[in-house]
């Protein structure tokens, strides 16, 4: 049967039983959430491009391990995110501008900023979305993209940030408020997009 | 998710959070802008260093760098030509058909490396194959990835991680073999074209390990020891016509023609 007419789970078949076309196919098909997401955690298109790379060959290598218990995509955005977190830690590097302060009390440096909104082509209906993100406290809009975006683990962000998890949540809990309220303010204005047809 | 099916979901139709979240995912995942040459060029990336690295679960590649399964024939011939040589030359005929012919040389292992490395480009040896197959294997499922990784880049340094994992590979590659090799059928070599008849009639196509000697056009049949040498049995596109090929060396042990069967 010709690739072109196989199901998604009959491709990922195929390429967990060696298939090269198989395997092709759905490194592609996942290029880009797992692109995004290494833009997301790596802030710069250079170095999402060189994770990315990193990220779909850990996929390539581990897909005869993979037994479906969690969908496919979201197996390989766990991927994505672990490649990049190797990396970052790699580096030592702390995607945050502001002074934070270690459990032990001493600061932690300040770091390259890593721009959460990096390599988005903003349509009218997202610019909400930026305009919310800008409203809140960097810390605040980054732990609930870490968090509700790219899955990570509170330890892990807390790791990340240099906070405690304590901090984290709490920056969560805050930054989802914070952001549900400047989203659900132009809720009216998306009402009427929708109404008028605009959203496309 | 579409932007109508993002937008549609206001506060009211459900937990605040909820809504933010998945706007924001949509937003921040789905709207990152993606070159088609980039991620034409990143996969082929990938592929090329999967098959550098005879990591990757790959059969067969008949795009890439592989040879031609004339190439096979012409190999299996330097075969035999070194066979006349040494006089270990066997031509033996089916007892059941006329035209089923095998030709072996059953002292190809003894052939010197120099033969074997005149054809880089065209053998990978077992012995990495298996091994990378183990690491395959051993990839960590969803939840244990984060974990894992999390625990040992903050338990030892990048080289202690690294010996332990192949360590661990090649005790895992160990138990694999000696699992193939307790449980692999035994079969003379007079044997083997009913043994082949046998494996066409059972249908069995499908090896365990998938990865060894990369041959183009070929169909990969089954595992076999023959002669206490774990081959490989192989089907040429030609119509009758398989290999049987040791994966410990990748060679060509023998070609068997089952004529009009």
């Amino acid at each position: 049967m010709a690739h072109e007419l196989l199901s998604d789970s009959q491709l990922l078949q195929k390429a967990q039983q060696g298939d090269c076309f198989a395997l092709s196919k759905v490194l592609h098909e996942q290029y880009q959430r797992v692109f995004a997401v290494c833009m997301r955690m790596m802030g710069s298109r250079t170095a999402a491009e060189d994770q990315t790379q990193e990220a779909l060959l850990r996929i390539a290598r581990g897909l005869s391990s993979f037994e479906g218990k969690s969908a496919f995509g979201t197996w390989c955005h766990r991927v994505a995110t672990t490649t990049c977190l190797d990396e970052l830690r790699r580096q030592h590097r702390r995607p945050t501008t502001t002074t934070l302060t270690n459990t032990d009390g001493s600061n932690v440096e300040p770091v390259d900023d890593v721009d959460i909104t990096a390599g988005i082509e903003w349509s009218d209906v997202r610019a909400d979305i930026r305009e919310a993100l800008d409203a809140v406290p960097v810390e605040f809009a980054r732990a609930v993209v870490l968090r509700d975006v790219l899955d990570l683990e509170y330890q892990e962000i807390a790791d990340l940030t240099g906070v405690a998890t304590g901090t984290v949540k709490s920056r969560i809990s805050r930054g989802r408020a914070l952001l549900a309220e400047q989203l659900g303010g132009n809720r009216d204005d998306h009402v009427e997009r929708l109404t008028n047809g605009d959203n496309e | 998710m579409s932007d109508d099916d993002v937008n549609r979901l206001t506060p009211d139709d459900g937990d605040l959070n909820e809504v933010v979240v998945v706007r924001l995912r949509s937003a921040l995942l789905d709207d990152v802008v993606v070159s088609d040459t980039e991620r034409d060029h990143t996969v082929a990336s990938v592929l090329e260093a999967l098959d550098n690295e005879s990591e990757a679960p790959v059969v067969n590649i008949a795009s890439r760098r592989r040879f031609r399964s004339n190439t096979v024939l012409q190999f299996a011939a330097a075969v035999l030509t070194v066979a006349i040589g040494t006089g270990a030359l066997f031509q033996l005929r089916s007892g059941q058909s006329d035209s089923a012919e095998l030709s072996l040389q059953e002292s190809s292992r003894e052939r010197t490396e120099d033969n074997l490395l005149s054809e880089p480009e065209e053998f990978e040896f077992a012995e990495e194959s298996a091994l990378d197959e183990s690491a395959v294997e051993s990839a960590p499922e969803v939840e244990s990835i984060g974990g894992t990784v999390l625990d040992s880049d903050l338990s030892g340094t990048e080289d202690e991680m690294f010996a332990d994992d192949m360590v661990a590979v090649a005790e895992s590659a160990t138990e694999e073999m000696a699992g193939d090799l307790y449980e692999l059928e035994s079969i003379s070599v007079d044997e083997l074209p009913n043994f082949i008849r046998n494996v066409l009639q059972e249908g069995a196509t499908t090896l365990r390990n998938a990865t060894f000697c990369e041959f183009d056009n070929v169909e990969l049949l089954t595992e076999v020891r023959l002669d206490e040498i774990i081959v490989v049995l192989a089907r040429l596109m030609a119509p009758n016509q398989y290999l049987a090929i040791d994966i410990a060396t990748c060679e060509v042990l023998a070609e068997v023609d089952l004529g009009d069967e």
